[in-house]
C-alpha cells in the first residue's frame, strides 16, 4: 500500500509535466513510422480495420510520395502541434 | 518538401532473426498500444485547447511507446554489432544515428492527420540529428522512465 501510494504521487507530478496531449501524439507518430519501417510488407498490415472505423482515425495518409510507396498512415487530428 | 520517403529498414535485414523478433515484438505491441490510443480519444478531443492536457493513461501510454521504441531499436544495435557511442548503454543518439544511416530523409518523415476542417503534419524526427538529439516528446519519456 505504501508504495502504491508512492506511485501514485509521482503520477501526479508526471501526468502534469510530461504526460500530456502533444508529447503523446508526437511519440506515437514516431511508433507507427518505426513500425512501418520494420513491417514494410503489405500482408502485415494489421490497420484496415482501425483505419475503416468510424471513429476520427478513420483517414489515410494518401501523400502522392506515400501512395507511391504503398505505405498508408493512420494519425487522427491534431492541428498546430 | 515530400512528406515520406521509402524507409523499410526491414528489407535490408529481412534474412536476419532478430528482425523477426523485431517485428514480431512490435506487431504484438501495435494493436494494444492503438487500443489505448483510440480510448484516450474518445475522451480527449485532439485540439489546441488539449496541448496540455495531462493524465496517468497519457504518461502510461507515452511510456509503452518509448519502451518499445528502444527495445526495437537496441535490439537492432546490438545484432548488427553497433556499439553504444557514447557509455555502455544505447541511448538516444544511438537510436538516432542508427534511424538517421537506415532511413534517407529521417527528419522530414512524417504523418499527416486529419480532422474535419483541416490537415496537419507531425514530424516526430525532426530534431533526430547525428550527435545531439532536440526532441522534448522523447526528453520527457525519459523523465518518466526515471520517475515511475
Amino acid at each position: 500500500m505504501v508504495e502504491r501510494y508512492s506511485n501514485l504521487k509521482h503520477h501526479d507530478i508526471d501526468c502534469r509535466n510530461q504526460g500530456n496531449l502533444s508529447n503523446l501524439i508526437y511519440a506515437w507518430s514516431a511508433f507507427i513510422l518505426l513500425y512501418y519501417s520494420y513491417n514494410s510488407d503489405d500482408s502485415l498490415y494489421i490497420t484496415p480495420n482501425f483505419l475503416s472505423s468510424d471513429t476520427i482515425f478513420s483517414n489515410l495518409l494518401n501523400s502522392p510520395q506515400i501512395a507511391e510507396n504503398r505505405y498508408h498512415f493512420p494519425l487522427a487530428t491534431f492541428p498546430e502541434l | 518538401m515530400p512528406l515520406c520517403h521509402h524507409f523499410p529498414i526491414d528489407t535490408k535485414y529481412n534474412s536476419e532473426e532478430w528482425m523477426t523478433n523485431c517485428k514480431n515484438y512490435l506487431e504484438t505491441s501495435y494493436p494494444p498500444i492503438n487500443s489505448r490510443i483510440k480510448e484516450i480519444f474518445r475522451y480527449v478531443e485532439l485540439d489546441p485547447l488539449n496541448h496540455n492536457t495531462f493524465s496517468y493513461e497519457f504518461s502510461s501510454t507515452l511510456r509503452d511507446i518509448g519502451s518499445v521504441f528502444g527495445s526495437v531499436i537496441e535490439e537492432s544495435l546490438t545484432n548488427i554489432g553497433i556499439k553504444p557511442f557514447r557509455g555502455r548503454k544505447y541511448d538516444i543518439i544511438d537510436y538516432s544515428r542508427f534511424l538517421n544511416s537506415e532511413i534517407n530523409d529521417l527528419k522530414i518523415i512524417g504523418l499527416k492527420i486529419k480532422s474535419n476542417f483541416e490537415e496537419k503534419y507531425v514530424y516526430p524526427f525532426t530534431g533526430f540529428n547525428e550527435n545531439e538529439v532536440k526532441s522534448k516528446w522523447w526528453k520527457d519519456i525519459l523523465i518518466l522512465n526515471i520517475m515511475i
